[in-house]
């Protein structure tokens, strides 16, 4: 009887073709369309009203509120990066470490008086969504990259240093390049959180428009369709960024590839 | 009994001088001293010519924990000693970071630059100008025989070609002095013998090269080593360890002819050798 069951149905650590894996992930879908389709919430539109708010949303300049909302959530990745990584490579040096590490902990810190705080130091509407975002990102990916160049084997400096190399250069060779992977690893995790974070963001400030202002404009009509039809995009948008960085790490880390 | 060859002993290249170690309260190294000459090999003893050029290779033994990596970073430079110095070369430089080479136990390497670029970059921090810098890796990768993974990322290497550059790095950026903390650890026997000769063929491609090898094995030890070095502690009258290792004992196999015969390894001498050693070894 069990010969007729494949293994890798019921058994862990399994490998089954490829063909094997898109049907299971295939199978999976429908599956869960199916549930959705089937579900007796009254709140949680159909898959097909969904799918019929779209029409209705592309006249409510849909792609015109995606690309603002994309553009900005670039430039805070971008800032935050910067941040991360100078706030990471500042930890080697001793005055630098408790700058960092204090960095890292005012991630345990609620946005609601912040808001506030950036509103009257460094203006509102745009630059208020930006520094929300940009610090919100940069708690997050200065704690994992603060350890991440604090991971480093003692090794690998003596490495750099038995190559009569100077601690600036052993910080550039080792801490820099050497963690350049890891770098672009925690890129792209917490690029998911910071588009996460956007929808919110954009609720403080809604003038600029954006696809967080679309979104609570339709669920303050109760629009679930919309409202449902508007995370559906969030939520590609969220995987082509995902794919995105996935397409750097695949051309910058060529040191990675196996022969 | 095997022939002696003639060789003799000219000024120092390296000296450990009374070199102490204290990390964190707990007194690692204590006094150790040793000294290392420059071997100098004659073929014909009668009117010296054809001289061979023979560096020097020291084997160096002691149990785990005893604080042979500890004295490896006072050796290059990359710890200093609570107590004591280190002096390379007949004047007597003390040691500073980047004059002596070290082979980590895991070879370590620039895991996001190619190998000709590691190599290279070994070479410019030498001094030399880009030009120059490929053409000595060009020259080191033939040696070695890994021309082919010129454009290769250190990841895709084997063990054995990943430990063949991280030598070659060294020997690129560090004159004559190199330091390999267990290069025959996880080898199989054909590899173990490649090394070796590797060890060998460094020895002879300088007359002031100085390799200090260590190893866990006596027999591998007395096969490439011109000299051991036995690492222990002192005992109290009690017969209790005191805290601190230092060098114990040293053997000099060139005294016993037992050194650069590669045929040596298989004579009786040779194992009364290496037995008597061990069993010094096991009592320290
Ligand atoms: N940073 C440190 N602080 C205090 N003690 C240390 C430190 N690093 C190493 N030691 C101690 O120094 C001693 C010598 O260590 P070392 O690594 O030199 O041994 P070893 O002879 O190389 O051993 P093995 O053959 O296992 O590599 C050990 O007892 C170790 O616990
Ligand atoms: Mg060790």
């Amino acid at each position: 009887m069990k010969k007729y069951i494949p293994e890798w149905l019921y058994l862990p650590n399994m490998k089954p073709s490829d063909q094997i894996m898109w049907a299971i992930i295939a199978v999976e879908f429908v599956i869960g369309i199916l549930l959705w389709q089937n579900q007796t919430f009254e709140l949680l539109p159909k898959p097909l009203e969904v799918m019929a708010a779209f029409p209705k949303l592309l006249k409510q300049d849909l792609i015109y509120h995606l690309m603002v909302s994309f553009m900005l959530f670039l430039e805070a990745l971008g800032i935050a990066t910067l941040f991360s990584l100078f706030f990471a490579y500042f930890s080697r040096f001793s005055v630098g470490y408790p700058i960092a590490t204090g960095v890292g902990l005012l991630r345990f810190l609620g946005m609601t008086g912040l808001t506030y705080l950036f509103q009257v130091t460094l203006g509102g509407g745009y630059i208020l969504k930006l520094s929300m975002l940009v610090f919100g990102i940069t708690v997050f990916y200065t704690v994992g990259m603060v350890s991440v160049v604090h991971d480093i084997p003692e090794e690998e400096f003596d490495h750099a240093r038995t190559l009569k190399m100077g601690e600036w250069h052993v910080l550039y060779e080792v801490v820099i390049l050497g963690t350049l992977d890891k770098a672009i690893d925690l890129l792209r995790q917490n690029s998911a959180m910071g588009w996460m974070m956007l929808t919110m963001v954009e609720g403080l400030v809604r003038s600029d428009g954006g696809i967080g202002t679309l979104l609570l404009n339709n669920d303050k009509h109760f629009d679930m369709a919309s409202v449902y039809a508007i995370q559906l995009c969030i939520l590609a948008t969220g995987i082509l960024i995902q794919f995105i960085i996935d397409l750097l790490q695949r051309a910058i880390c060529r040191w990675e590839v196996r022969l | 009994m095997n022939n002696p060859i003639h060789y003799r002993e000219a000024e120092p290249l390296l000296r450990i001088q009374n070199v102490g170690l204290t990390l964190n309260g707990q007194v690692i190294l204590r006094d150790v001293n040793a000294e290392i000459l420059d071997v100098i090999r004659d073929v014909d003893e009668v009117d010296r010519v054809n001289k061979v050029k023979q560096g020097q290779v020291i084997g160096f033994l002691g149990r785990s924990g005893i604080g042979k990596t500890q004295l490896f970073r006072i050796l290059a430079g990359l710890q200093k000693p609570t107590t004591g110095q280190v002096l390379l070369g007949e004047q007597g430089i003390p040691v500073e970071r980047g004059m002596v080479g070290v082979v980590a136990q895991n070879y370590i390497l620039f895991d996001k630059r190619t190998i000709l670029s590691n190599l290279m970059i070994a070479a410019t921090q030498a001094g030399d100008t880009k030009q120059v810098a490929k053409e000595r890796a060009m020259t080191m990768l033939e040696r070695f025989k890994l021309t082919d993974k010129a454009n290769a990322y250190p990841k895709q290497l084997s063990g054995g070609q990943r430990q063949r550059i991280a030598i070659a790095q060294q020997i690129l950026c560090n004159n004559h002095y190199l330091l390999m903390d267990e290069p025959f650890s996880g080898l199989d026997l054909v590899m173990k013998g490649k090394v070796s000769e590797l060890i060998q063929e460094i020895a002879q491609m300088d007359e002031k090269n100085t390799i200090i090898v260590v190893t866990h094995d006596v027999s591998e030890a007395s096969s490439v080593a011109d000299e051991l070095w036995l690492m222990g502690r002192d005992r109290d009258s009690d017969g209790n360890e005191i805290a601190g290792s230092k060098i114990k004992m040293t053997y000099d196999l060139k005294v016993r002819g037992l050194a650069w015969q590669p045929g040596i390894t298989l004579t009786r001498e040779f194992l009364d050798f290496t037995t008597e050693v061990k069993e010094k070894f096991l009592s320290l």
